[in-house]
């Protein structure tokens, strides 16, 4: 992978280091930053709409699954089945969240600098996209604490409230060691993953510095959350090492 | 999986459903569903409770078996 991405590299940059090919470079990416604002702007209103309806969706089909049992009922399959219908707007609702977050960057980043549009315009972009954002994460926010109700009706051993500040403490400390298992295991996958995506993460944004003129600020950004992962995993790797693991709670 | 269990069997013995046995466990209902399924090996501690439970030994609801490759 890494012999790959160098290869790529060194390939790329001996390409881009001729004049013309620098030129070329430089008028698509003046191009991208003046017209992309034509795709972003109606893709933006297009994704957060058909996110939510899809979302509100999902959301009907979980209660109205999760409303046909009871937990004393003896249809353990009926029970199972309804918890992951009930999990699904939760897990799609970070996936919306974070391309709303990037497409919402985007078009400010578009309504700021593109030099096609006029001022008007671009404060009708930045200001509308600001409040369509902030009903968009409004919305998000009002469905998963539905979503986290549900859940505790299903399931009345959780705690915790959305609102509350302490919210993952609480909702984490009401789980018994097999649903800690999970948590762990899930955690213990997102930290490797977010380990390889950085590494390629950081040959691209290393290469695109001088072919897109990114400037070492992504390098920076990739390179924090890089050491934030590492520095905390091997900080708690070290404190349960000395200490307790607690799996001798109770 | 070399650890086989008989829960399901001991839970229909003792007629009570699974959030009944979580209940009585100190556990979630989805906890003792994954261990009837075979997809969670229970700690120590939660085995004791369930064999408890039961009214049975440990060894009466997790079997463990060598594995014929090994």
């Amino acid at each position: 992978m890494m012999i790959i991405c160098i290869t790529v590299g060194i390939v790329f940059g001996y390409t881009v280091s001729t004049d013309d090919s620098q030129k070329v470079l430089e008028s698509l990416t003046k191009l991208i930053k003046n017209k992309s604002v034509y795709v972003i702007a109606p893709l933006y209103v297009i994704w957060s709409i058909v996110s939510l309806i899809y979302q509100l969706l999902l959301l009907r089909k979980g209660k109205r699954s999760a409303l046909s049992v009871s937990p004393d009922d003896d249809d353990d399959t009926a029970f199972d089945e309804a918890g992951i219908m009930l999990e699904a707007p939760i897990e799609v609702s970070n996936i919306i969240i974070i391309i709303s977050c990037i497409l919402f960057s985007i078009l400010i980043e578009c309504a700021v600098f593109s030099k096609e549009i006029s001022k008007n315009v671009a404060a009708v972009l930045g200001i509308g996209g600001s409040v369509m954002f902030i009903f968009f994460y409004l919305t998000q926010f009002i469905i998963v604490r539905h979503v986290i109700e549900l859940i505790k009706k299903l399931c009345p051993e959780k705690q915790g409230d959305l609102l509350d500040m302490n919210f993952q403490k609480k909702w984490l400390s009401s789980f018994d060691e097999g649903e800690k298992f999970i948590a762990y295991k899930c955690g213990f996958n997102a930290y490797k993953n977010a380990n390889t995506a950085c590494m390629i993460l950081w040959i691209i944004s290393f290469i695109s510095q001088f072919t897109f003129n990114t400037g070492i600020m992504p390098i920076i950004c990739i390179g924090i959350i890089w050491a934030v992962l590492s520095i905390s995993y091997t900080k708690e790797n070290r404190r349960l090492e000395k200490g307790k693991t607690n799996n001798t709670d109770e | 999986m070399p650890l086989i269990n008989h829960l399901k069997e001991m839970r229909a013995r003792l007629g009570v459903n699974q959030a009944e046995m979580g209940r009585l466990a100190g556990t979630s209902r989805q906890t003792i569903s994954q261990i009837e399924r075979g997809d969670y090996s229970p700690s120590v501690t939660l085995a004791l409770k369930l064999a408890k439970i039961c009214s049975v030994s440990v060894e009466d609801i997790f079997e463990y078996k060598e594995n014929e490759n090994e």
